[in-house]
């Protein structure tokens, strides 16, 4: 955990923060605050990065979610409101996306096969539909922290938030411009720009390979790790919303795309592709 | 820029968000004047202008100035008539001299360009200037220390303008860069490496044999100090700016015809190293047989280091740097860039592979192979300030001190190379 308060610019004072959590680099930047204002907002989002690592992650015995995971296909589980609503939001993005958002998505499922993770409201419960099924929340809990992160720095009116790179939110604009600029590196030649995002209240969500070249984001339909080349990148208001989209851009055919991003009025999605030879191929979706 | 008339607001757009407000135009007082509202001021206003000299460096200028609005060309001179055909063909309106002296007769003529070889700078600015005219004389100012001081004696005792064609004063990046070193941003300045690689045989194609020494007069010792005044002379700057004004007080070199063995007499390979009072070194290098680094000034601190030709900041730090961390670094040094984060992964950078800050979004990174000019070198910023300064009257502060400096060092750079030897640099000024 790191926090900077850097006053070099007296008109622009600015605090950093970075906390390694929910298996990535948590980043804060937020121009024009005092330092005690400053401390206290970031310590309100790293309580609430924390807890979400907590909750959401499969890797731990102790968390909801492998509770969830170890008894729904026996038993009706009790969840609480927030977990409740979670899987419910997944369940509306699954059939947005047409299937390609899948939190039951792992290696060697197949959605074919079936399975659902049934909701009851009044009770407040999940269950799956077989045995064998699970969950996993990493491709959507950094989206929705980040949802959470934004609404608590909105009243600031200025901030950057970022989660690995690959989730980024701007908050307002940059101190010194009419946005916040953000340039995703060609991944052949990192001094080169493959592309850059002007964010003005909005986020920007990349999926692809990771950065050692590994795939793994896993296609629900084979239950494969999806290898190929090139990212998306995914430019919206809400930073679930364009999380979840780059995800299912990134694994669903070229053919779907188009109709599962006309579902989701005023987000955009460029497909990029680096090439060796250093040039870029970018189209928009 | 588009072949479309270019606007005065398009001229300082650029330069206008950089250096407004910019603590560092204390040591760039030329460009208070560049402003939109001065532009306001004389709007509507023309300068009148005669080119004298209009080879490709005279055309160059020509072509930047048919977009330039507040600029008509009147008069064109030169004494090599396909040049002046070729210069005439693109200002049509213009009227045509072999002599400039002709030229400087004409009374529907404000100002004068001139771009002739370097051993005719000092006769002509001089008498331009006694002529009436305000003057833009191209780089290096004078063949000669001597002239030199002759030049700007003549323009002390007159009202006129004089600018000298030194790009670099007016290129953004370059301000916003001396800001970050006043401010401590590297630290204190420990050295200033200036270099200038090409891979060709500096040569203009000829006609005819006799006009050899008149299309090439780069290349031979009567009318040109060679590598020394046509390419040092923009570089050496640098080093007064970061050092806040303070010049070196010697200079050593050393050079040879290496390469291109052609019947040249200047050298194809130079390198001067210019000492300050407090030790820095400043070194100029250039070789014409091997571009492979191009063209490179950079100011080394300790805690940090500036690519001028890049726009671009480097920390001595070792610490992992995340697009974030940049961010904030940026922010602190007043700087609004696109910062390079977003992917797939997050991954640790080290001070090893530093990709180093952009302090200047948009730069056009010029590699220093043309011979004539280069896009977005601030030359196009030059001429219209000499438009503006000529309709004015006003003559741009400390310019000519800058000129003064940049030739003197260029000068004795290149007699330190020519005689092998150590030379003390006189301080203060001729006038």
């Amino acid at each position: 955990m790191e926090f900077i308060y850097s006053t070099k610019n007296p008109e622009v004072p600015v605090a950093y923060a970075r906390l390694d959590a929910l298996h990535t680099r948590c980043e804060i930047l937020l121009p024009r605050c005092t330092e005690p204002e400053a401390r206290a907002q970031v310590e309100s989002a790293w309580e609430l990065v924390r807890a979400a690592g907590r909750r959401y992650n499969r890797f731990d015995p102790d968390s909801e979610l492998s509770r969830i995971n170890r008894d729904a296909a026996s038993n009706e589980v009790g969840i609480d409101e927030e977990m409740f609503l979670i899987l419910e939001l997944c369940s509306t993005f699954r059939t947005a996306t047409q299937g390609w958002f899948d939190i039951s998505a792992h290696p060697g499922s197949r959605s074919d096969l079936g399975g659902e993770w049934v909701l009851d409201a009044t009770r407040r419960t999940v269950r799956f539909s077989r045995p064998g099924m699970s969950l996993d929340l990493g491709g959507f809990a950094k989206g929705f922290v980040l949802e959470q992160l934004s609404r608590q720095f909105q009243p600031l009116g200025c901030a950057l938030l970022s989660l690995g790179g690959s989730s980024t939110c701007g908050i307002g604009a940059h101190p010194l411009g009419e946005s916040w600029g953000i340039t995703v590196p060609h991944r052949y030649y990192p001094d080169k720009t493959a592309r850059t995002f002007q964010l003005r209240d909005g986020s920007l969500s990349v999926s692809g390979k990771d950065a050692s070249g590994r795939g793994h984001i896993i296609d629900p339909h084979s239950g494969n790790t999806v290898e190929k080349e090139g990212l998306v990148a995914v430019q919206g208001r809400s930073p679930m919303i364009t999380e979840v989209l780059s995800t299912a851009l990134w694994v669903a055919p070229e053919t779907q795309r188009q109709s599962i991003l006309s579902s989701f009025e005023g987000y955009e999605a460029w497909d990029i592709l680096c090439l060796p030879d250093g040039r870029t191929r970018t189209l928009k979706i | 820029m588009s072949m479309d008339k270019m606007t005065r607001k398009d001229f300082f757009a650029s330069l206008g968000s950089i250096v407004a407000g910019s603590t560092a135009l204390a040591a760039f007082p030329w460009l208070t004047a560049c402003t939109p509202e001065q532009d306001r001021l004389i709007k509507g206003e023309t300068a009148r202008l005669g080119i004298i000299g209009t080879g490709s460096r005279g055309r160059f200028h020509l072509a930047n100035l048919l977009l330039d609005s507040s600029a008509k060309i009147t008069a064109l001179c030169d004494d090599f008539p396909p040049h002046l055909e070729e210069a005439a063909a693109l200002a049509p309106e213009a009227r045509c001299y072999s002599d400039y002296r002709k030229l400087l007769e004409d009374p529907e003529v404000d100002g004068v360009i001139i771009c002739t070889p370097l051993n005719l700078h000092a006769r002509m600015t001089i008498d331009a200037i006694v002529a009436g005219k305000h003057t833009f004389v191209e780089k290096a100012m004078a063949y000669t220390p001597e002239e030199l001081t002759e030049m700007c004696l003549a323009w002390r005792r007159s009202d006129r303008v004089l600018m000298v064609g030194q790009q670099r004063l007016y290129d953004p990046k370059y301000v916003k860069a001396m800001e970050l070193v006043h401010g401590g941003a590297i630290g204190e300045v420990v050295g200033i490496r200036n270099y200038w690689y090409r891979n060709n045989d500096w040569r203009r194609e000829v006609p005819a044999p006799e006009h050899e020494r008149r299309i090439n007069w780069r290349l031979y010792s009567a009318s040109s100090r060679g590598l020394m005044t046509e390419l040092a002379c923009h570089q050496l700057a640098n080093g007064g700016w970061a050092m806040g004004g303070i010049q070196p007080v010697s200079v050593c070199g050393n050079g040879s015809i290496l390469f291109w063995k052609d019947g040249r007499e200047v050298f194809d390979n130079v390198a001067a190293i210019f000492q300050y009072p407090n030790g820095v070194n400043m070194t100029f290098e250039s070789i014409i047989s091997n571009k492979h680094f191009g063209m490179g000034e950079q100011i080394l601190g300790s805690q940090g280091t500036i690519d001028l030709v890049r726009g671009v900041m480097y920390s001595e730090e070792s610490i992992p740097r995340s697009g974030l961390e940049q961010l904030l670094r940026q922010i602190e040094q007043g700087i609004l860039s696109n910062s390079a984060f977003a992917g797939t992964s997050w991954a640790t950078e080290t001070a090893s592979n530093d990709k180093g800050l952009r302090f200047v979004d948009h730069v056009v990174v010029n590699d220093g192979a043309s011979t004539v000019g280069a896009t977005g070198d601030g030359s196009v910023e030059l001429m219209h300030a000499f438009c503006q300064a000529v309709i004015t009257g006003a003559q741009p502060e400390k310019i000519v001190e800058e000129a003064y400096w940049s030739t003197l060092l260029s000068l004795l750079g290149d007699r330190a190379t020519r005689e092998k030897t150590m030379l003390e640099i006189p301080g203060g000024l001729p006038w």
